[in-house]
Formats: C-alpha cells, structure tokens, sequence
C-alpha cells in the first residue's frame, strides 16, 4: 500500500446534479498529474481503493467519485477531520479547518483561493487553474506530518482510526439515503393536516367572535377570515395576551 | 483630513489596511496594530478610528496586505520598458515622479516571498537596479496623501473595489530569479554590493541597503565594533545620509540579528569546530516536548500463552496493583524459578553440574510510586503458600546467612527493602561475603570457613548442593548508596538481572478486595502449589534443547560476543555477556516449565523470547545501573548537569539548566561545548513564533545506552504482546480475560523499538514520529518500517523533490496518470 494525495474540482456541491472538472493526484515522490473532465476513471480505481488516500474533507470528493465513477475510497486520511479531532470538537461545523485555515497554521502560507469558483467543464484550464489545483495538494504532506505529531501528543490515535474508518460507510449512507414507506407516510401527513385545518378553523371562529377587530371578509367569496397570520408562533399569544 | 478619513473608509472597504502618517512616519506604532481582518467590524473601526484620532496626519499609508505586490519603478527608462504594464495597472505616482505599481500576488509566488521574508526583516528588495519590490506588511504611501514636499499623491490608474491588476509575466520571471539568488545564499545581485558601498541617494532604498549591509557582515561573523564603524563610515557616503535617528534604528536591529548570533555561537568555546555549529537543530515546541516523553521508555515484554503461568502471574498482579509491568514479569519469573527447587537444569557442557534454573533480580524504583514492594510481597505470598511456611525478608549476617544455608541449601531469597543488606555486605566484619555469592549462584557445594579472630577454632559450614533465588527491591538513591563498582567486579552485581522503569504509568486508586479477587488468587495458588509438589517429589532432570533452539542461542551468542568487541565499554559487556548469555538459557527454560503442562525441552519459540528479554531489555539496563554507579554528580560537573538533564526528562532550555546546575556562565559554556563534542548532548533551538525569541535547549543523548542487534528476523518472530488493560472494579476477569483473547496486542516487536530508538538518535524528531504515532496501522493498513513507502521516507522524498525541482503538474488523460503511477509503483 502507498499513499495517493487526492484533491477534485468541481462544478458544484452536490454529487447529484454537479459535475467533477478535475482530478489532482500527487504521487509520494511529488508528482502532481491533473485529470481534466474524465469520462471514465476505470484504469484509476485499482490506485484508488487499494492505497491510502489523503486528502481535505475527503468526504466531499468520495461522494463524486463513489456516485459519478463508482469508486470507493477504502482507506483515508482525511486531514479535515483529523483536525476537528485535534481540536476536540471545536473546528466541528464552524470556521478555521479548511484547507486554507490549515496551509497558514502549519505552514506559514496564505493560499489564494480566488481561483476555486472558476473551473469549467469543457473549458480548458488556464496556467492560473492549473497552478492551483496543485497547489490544493501541495501543503498535505505537511498538514499532515504535523497533525501526526499533535495526535500522539494528544493521545488521539484511536479516535483518528475510528473516523477514517467511517468515512467511507458516512459516504455510503449519505449517498443511499434510507428507506422511506411513502403510503404510510401519506397517511400520517394527512392525519396531522386535519388536525391543523380544525384547529386552525377553530381559532379563527374564536378570533372572530372575542374581537371583531380581526374580522374581514373575502372580497371575492365574502367569507370571513381574520387579518392576521395565525400560523405565527407568537401572534396567536399576543391575541390571548390582549383578551 | 476629512478627505483623508473619506478616502481611509473607502481603502478599508476594499479590506485594505490603511494608517495615518505624518511626513511618511506612522502616527501608530506599528507592533499596536491588530491583525487586519477585513471582515471583522472591530478591527474596520480600530483603524478608522485612528485617523480621527490623529488630525495632524497629512498622510495615508497602506500595510501592504500578503495577496499584494507592490512594484516601485524608479526612472524613466523602466517606466518606458514596462509603459505597457503602466498604463493600464493600478498604480500611483509619487511625488518624485516614480510609480508605485500594485500588482497581484500569484499563488505560485508564495514561497518565493516567504523565503524571501525570512531571510531579512525588511522586506523591500532591489530585484533590478531601478525595480523595487515590496512585500507584504510594508508601507507605501496612498492618496489623496502628502508628500513631504508638499505635493500629493495621484492615482494613475485607480483600483476598482481593491481589484488590482495581475503582476506581468516579465516581472514575474525576474522575482523568481531574484528569490533563487537570494535562497542560494547570494544576498546581493552581481555588482550589487558594489554600488550600494558606493552611497546612495534619497529615494535609493538608503534603510534596506543599510540593513542588508548590516545583516552581509554580520553573516561573515565580523565584530560587531567592526559592523557598526563601517555602517557610520558608508552612511557618509550616502546622500543625504541617513539622520542619527534612523541609523541607530538600523543598527539596533542588527544588533538584535547579532545576538541571536551570538547566542548559539557562545554555547561554543573557540576550539569547537563549525561542524557541531551547524548542528543545532531548529525545533518547534511541540517537537521538544516530544522529545521529552521519548525518553526512558524501556518496557519489559514477554508475550507467552494467556494460560502461561507467567502470563497468569502478571495477570493477578496487574489486577490487584498498578505498578509497573516489568516488576510483574520478572516477579513471575522469579517465584517460578524458586519453585523448581534446584531439579530441572540445562547440561551444558562447560559447566560442572549443570546450569540451574536460580533467577538473581533486583527491582530498582522510585520509593512509593513503583510499587516495588507490592509486587514482592504478591510473590512473596504465593511461594509461602506452595510450601506452607512464611516467607520472611532475608537480613543476615555472613555467619547467620551460613548457618541458614548449612541448614536449608534451598533458598527463596526475598527484601523489599535490600540496601542495608548490600551496606553490611561491605563491612569489614562481611569481607569475601560477594565471592562467596558469586559460588553460591553458581550452586556449586562449599565448605565455608569462618576465621575465628583467633580465639577459637575456626568454624566450617558445609554448604550442599545449594540452591538460591533472590528477589530485592530498592530505590535508585539507596541502590547508589549501598552498591559499588566493587561490588560488580566482584562479578555479584552482574549476576542479577535488573529492572529499573521510570516511564509514566497510568496509577489507579486502591480498592476493596472482592469475592473475584479471592477466586483468581485461590486458582493461582493451587497452580503454585502444584508446581511445587511436581518438583519437590521428582529427581534432578536435565532440560532438553530442541537442534534449532540451540543454533539459535550458538548465533546469538556468536554475534553479540563480536559486537561487544566493538562497543566503548567493552569490559564491562563482556563482564555482563558472560552471566547473562546463561540467563538466556534459564529463561528460555522457565517459559517452557510454566507452560500449562510442564515442557522439559527448550524449543526455538522459547529462547527466541528469552533471548529478546536479555539482548533488548536486561543487559542494556545492567549497563544503565551500571552507570547509575559511575556517575558522581557531586565533583564532576559534567555528570551534574547529565543528572539534572534527566531530572528534566532528557531536555532543558539553557536557562533553566544553569539555575538547576548553579554552575558559572563561563564554566557551563565550556562544559556544553565539551559535551557537544563528546555527542552527550545535542543542541536544539526554538522560534517563538509571536516574538521571534530564540531559546536554545540542550538534550541528553544517552549516548551510553547499548543497543544489541537481535539475530531475529526483523519481521519479528515474537509473537504479538498482550496489552493488559487497567482492571477496573466494574471489571470481571472473565470480561478481562475476553478481552485479552480479542485484543490484537502491539505490533512493535523489539526490532521496531530498537530501530526507533536509532532513529531518535539520527533523525528529526517530528519524522520519525511520522513512524512513531501508528495511527496509520490504526487506519487499519500495516504499514512496514523497512519497505521504502513508509510516511516518513514518502514526506522525506516528498520535501526533497520539492527543495530540487520545481512544483510542475502535468495535465493528462487517464490512461497517462495510471501508466506513471505504475511508474511509480503505485499499483
């Protein structure tokens, strides 16, 4: 087993509707090979699931190349969550763990990220992009050689195992979604929008009747209705308040 | 100054950082400055904030934030080579008709600037005799600001929102290649220096040329009497030179450069030569405190059979103590040593009658903490219970000790306290007692005779077929105290085998004994016991040794006998191999009597164990007592400042070492060059990263610490080394026991603790720890020391590419990527 730096570029978020523009691997020896808009990545797949693969929030990229290529990264390091594991939590859903956060704090480097929003499939990349898909790879040795030292030092190898080792059943789960019985769940939303209309009905015949400043009637069917959004959550409590 | 204001709002809403200034002199204090966050609402305001504070500011500077360049281009003749950059860039022009140009930093320049800023506090730079650079966290002058001259500052092209434009690739090219000069070590372009030792005019970069000058022969190691006088001297030459005011800046920052200098330089007396100069190695202080846990991690190990009676020894004793593990191993073997009662031995050749099974230990600990005496006091309390009589604390004088043996040649020796014991052994009164030990362990029979002083006849005591086991305890201070070299080249001392731990241990707080804990005792009491009828009714028996085990303890011996002939102490190894070649024997021959049905032959498992035991564990602790004897920290000071190193876990920064050691300055120096030299210590520096500071820390070696090759195999043929979890109240030993059945035990093998060990010594720290931390073999991928796709050699090779070759990507199709990562061994 070796270890493979990965990095993708992609034309959006979600691994449904967008498109993966590159592929970045960058060997041990420090080679750095740039796939543009691959159809197909079958001479790849042995290299990818059969070494270990870092790389940043590698969740993200598993997920494109699990739904798009059919790839499943088995063995990671992912220094996004090494880092949150480092931090006890803290960096968990909050800022100061991407990439550029981590090439400043153990490397000294400010990364210039401008370019992240301009590839293009079909485009041909500029010296710009190509530069900093690189560059996206570049620091991981580092990050990662210095997260191993913080690790040790905090103890912190068992819970690194556990999470690289979910990372690739979270891709999995994230991607399959789970079992939903849609009759059943008709059933129940019909169930609680009666519950809603009667109840709803109920206030405004109440509303009406204690305070007629609240009564209009529909222009065009002559119905009567209240002139407030009962639906608020604090509305209804000011009404109660003011009877 | 409300235009002033107006036109500060406007930069910092660009998130550019922007102060007033006074005659292009800051009205702040530069180290007041937050760190700018464009972001941030606060620190907007703080900077906007100063500029309605200070209404004498005539000027606007900017702090040149890190994704900028700013160009300074300085005659006419630039601006007309580089008119088609200056026409449409953002730029200004300044009063004295140059431009400052801004320009965008490419990524790709990132490590050119930085190391660029490292080399020199100042961070303007000539690349070109009329091009100046300036980078990040410099000052450049804005408008609608006033020039000293009164004229204003003017936007030739201004920036749209703090866009500005990119740095062209002309340009682009020259701050690389001035980079690479200046990373070579070359501080000055051809013919630079040259014209800067000529004078400079106003405008011509006066400050950074003096600065640079300063740093060029500072960097000569030139007197700093010498570096000041030529920079008054050069400032003459200049035009205007440079006011008093500024001058003394410079040079109180060169000074400041000098010390650092100075720091690691006076560690060194004259004599030391450039080399172990060049050795200081830079470390964070992440890496130094890792240094620290690294030492004294010597564990014993000894994987057996979880129904081994060794294992089950270790197993009641980790349940009812906490302590450290090597006391539990060696206690087990020590308890069924004694048990064998002088029946099974090995029948060597070259000894008499045969070699003995009789285990001589000696646990050395700290008082309290080690829980040496628990330890004893469990196999204490087995072995009196196998022979149905109490076992008391051995204190005899030689005639008592004489009569004892006369009566019960036999001997379970226990103290938990044996210092007084070793004291009394030394007084005149005991004289020959040591070489009279030495036959003993031998169980050679003797007739001892006892001078009578004259008096009366003397006394003989028949001593028959002895037999004696010992297991002592005491402390590192009182061990010191009681033994001497002497006493080992008597060959007495050599003849135990030692534990001495001092690794960190997770303590656990007493407890209630339970019904569990009466139930595992009364089990191993019954095996002891069993043990000890088993011997008590057989005949001596003579041990078996297996053709492949004994090849394998002849190869052993072979090679460690040709490897001490090379070692420093070379006396005292061959004084140790002698006894402890044979203890290989004895253990081997313990592991297969403790089996769960009794072996009486020595199989190539067993002495390949035994043989990992002695070579990694017992004989380098022999010679790390050993030393404990030799060192005398109270008249050699070199051995007071090892001792005080080590009190500190192996690393101390220079100040706190010297109030430790209460030595002079100028003898400590000397004394650390003497150690430098001698490779005790190495020197290590450390960067605060907020002030820049320098500390400069010393660390101990252990340069004495032995280290055997094992003729195992270096994918280990020692099986996997249970980990014995803490046994919590809540804890069955059945739950304990499953768990030991399931855990897959540590993977380092003795070679990989020796081959780290080596590393410690050679490489850096934050490396080898890449290795050390394992948590790739948590990954779940096994991750081999030796093959070339380790982490550390992968980031190793990684960082050497990086240094040699430029960061070259190569855009390719698939099939390309997966024919060169085959290339490269990637499969």
């Amino acid at each position: 087993m070796s270890l493979l730096f990965l990095d993708i570029e992609t034309t959006g978020l979600s691994p449904l509707t967008s498109s993966l523009v590159t592929l970045q691997l960058m060997t041990p020896s420090g080679k750095s090979l740039i796939i543009k808009d691959p159809v197909s990545l079958e001479a790849l797949k042995p290299k990818l699931e059969n070494n270990l693969i870092i790389g940043h929030n590698l969740k993200f990229d598993s997920k494109f190349l699990r739904y798009q290529y059919g790839i499943t990264l088995r063995s990671v390091y992912d220094t996004y969550l090494a880092e949150i594991a480092i931090s006890g939590g803290r960096l968990a859903r909050r800022k100061g763990a991407s990439l550029k956060d981590l090439v400043f704090k153990y490397c000294g480097v400010q990364m210039d990220k401008s370019e992240q929003c301009g590839f293009k499939k079909g485009v041909a990349l500029t010296a710009e992009q190509i530069k900093y898909a690189a560059n996206d790879l570049k620091y991981l040795p580092e990050i990662m050689k210095q997260q191993q030292v913080q690790i040790k030092r905090l103890g912190l190898d068992n819970v690194i195992g556990i999470e690289m080792k979910c990372l690739p059943a979270v891709v999995w789960m994230e991607l399959s979604g789970f079992h939903v019985d849609l009759n059943k769940f008709k059933e129940i939303k019909a169930f609680i929008q009666n519950k809603y209309y009667a109840a709803k009905a109920f206030l405004q015949k109440e509303l009406v009747t204690y305070d007629k400043r609240y009564c209009v009637v529909d222009r065009v069917w002559g119905k009567l209705s209240v002139s407030i959004n009962i639906c608020h959550e604090n509305k209804p409590r000011q009404l109660h308040r003011t009877r | 100054m409300s235009s002033l204001l107006e036109a500060a709002r406007q930069y910092l809403s660009w998130g550019w950082a922007v102060i007033p200034t006074v005659n292009k002199i800051p009205c702040i204090s530069y180290t007041e400055l937050p760190h700018f966050n464009p972001t941030s609402k606060d620190c907007f305001d703080y900077y906007l904030k100063q500029f309605e504070e200070h209404s004498e500011a005539q000027g606007i500077a900017l702090i040149v934030n890190p994704n900028m360049l700013v160009l300074d281009l300085d005659s006419s003749r630039t601006e007309a080579e580089f008119e088609a950059i200056t026409k449409n860039a953002t730029g200004i022009k300044t009063a004295r008709g140059s431009k400052y140009i801004f320009v965008d930093r490419r990524p790709d320049l990132i490590d050119t600037c930085a190391s660029l800023r490292d080399r020199a506090g100042s961070a303007k730079f000539h690349i070109r005799e009329d091009v100046e650079i300036i980078l990040e966290g410099m000052l450049c002058e804005l408008p609608p600001g006033l020039h000293p001259s009164g004229q204003r500052y003017e936007w030739i092209n201004e920036p749209i929102k703090g866009f500005v434009t990119p740095l062209p690739d002309v340009l682009f090219n020259e701050v690389v290649r001035y980079g690479e000069t200046r990373r070579e070590g070359k501080n000055f372009l051809p013919g630079e220096l040259e014209r800067l030792l000529q004078g400079l005019s106003e405008g011509e970069g006066r400050n950074e040329a003096a600065i640079r000058i300063a740093g060029h022969l500072i960097g000569k190691n030139n007197n700093w009497n010498v570096v000041e006088s030529f920079l008054k001297s050069w400032n003459q030459k200049n035009n205007p030179p440079l006011s008093d005011n500024e001058l003394s800046g410079i040079l109180e920052s060169a000074h400041r450069y000098y010390d650092e200098k100075q720091e690691i330089k006076t560690c060194f007396s004259t004599t030391v030569n450039q080399e172990a100069l060049n050795e200081v190695k830079e470390m964070t202080e992440a890496e130094i405190n890792l240094l620290k846990t690294n030492f004294a991690q010597r564990k014993l190990k000894c994987d057996l059979p979880d129904d081994h009676f060794i294992t089950q020894f270790v197993k009641y004793a980790d349940r009812m103590t906490d302590g450290y593990q090597d006391y539990k191993i060696l206690g087990g073997f020590w308890l069924l040593s004694s048990l064998t009662q002088r029946k099974p031995y090995i029948d060597l050749a070259t000894s008499a009658d045969g070699i003995f099974l009789n285990v001589w230990t000696q646990f050395i600990g700290f008082s309290s903490i080690s829980r040496k005496t628990t330890v004893i006091d469990i196999a204490r309390m087995f072995f009196a219970y196998a022979q149905g009589e109490p076992l008391t604390d051995t204190d005899y004088s030689l005639e008592g000790y004489l009569e004892t043996l006369a009566e019960t040649p036999i001997l379970a020796m226990i103290n938990d306290e044996v210092s007084t014991v070793f004291q009394k052994m030394n007084q005149k009164y005991n004289a020959g007692y040591n070489e009279f030990e030495c036959k003993l362990y031998d169980c050679n029979s003797q007739n001892k005779r006892l001078a009578s002083g004259g008096k009366k006849e003397p006394k003989v005591y028949p001593v028959k077929d002895p037999y004696i086991t010992k297991l002592y305890g005491t402390t590192f201070v009182k061990y010191k105290r009681s033994m001497t070299i002497p006493d080992f080249d008597s060959g007495f001392g050599f003849r135990f085998v030692y534990t001495a731990p001092t690794y960190d241990f997770k303590q656990r707080p007493p407890r209630l004994r339970t019904a569990e804990d009466i139930e595992e005792r009364s089990k191993m009491e019954a095996r002891t016991a069993q043990l000890f009828e088993l011997f008590n009714q057989s005949a001596p028996f003579a041990m078996g040794v297996t053709p492949e085990a004994f090849d394998y303890y002849i190869k052993t011996d072979f090679e460690t006998q040709n490897e001490i002939k090379y070692k420093t102490n070379q006396e005292l190894l061959g004084q140790a191999w002698s006894r402890y070649s044979v203890y290989i024997l004895k253990f081997a021959a313990l592991i297969e009597i403790g089996k769960k049905s009794v072996s009486r032959v020595i199989t190539v498992e067993s002495i390949k164990i035994a043989t990992s035991m002695v070579l990694d564990y017992f004989l380098p602790t022999l010679c790390d007592v050993y030393n404990l004897l030799t060192v005398d920290p109270v008249n050699n000071k070199i051995d007071k400042i090892l001792e005080a190193l080590k009190d500190f876990k192996g690393i101390a920064s220079h100040s706190v070492l010297l109030r430790k050691t209460r030595l002079e300055s100028k003898e400590f120096r000397s004394l650390i060059s003497t150690m430098v030299e001698s490779d005790q210590i190495e020197l290590i520096s450390e960067k605060n990263p907020k002030n820049g500071k320098i500390t400069t820390y010393y660390h101990y070696l252990e340069c004495d610490e032995i280290e055997f090759k094992n003729p195992s195999s270096p994918n280990s043929q020692i099986p996997l080394i249970p980990r014995f979890t803490d046994t919590k109240n809540t804890m069955g030993i059945s739950e304990n026991l499953d768990f030991l059945k399931e855990s897959e035990g540590m993977r380092l093998d003795t070679q990989t603790v020796q081959y780290k060990k080596i590393q410690i010594l050679t490489d850096s720290r934050i490396e080898n720890n890449v290795c050390e931390s394992g948590n790739l073999e948590n990954l779940g991928i096994s991750v081999n020391l030796d093959s070339s796709t380790n982490t550390r050699e992968v980031v190793n090779e990684y960082k050497e590419n990086d240094k040699n070759t430029p960061f070259t990507p190569v855009v390719c199709p698939v099939e390309d990527a997966a024919r060169i990562l085959d290339e490269e061994g990637i499969y």
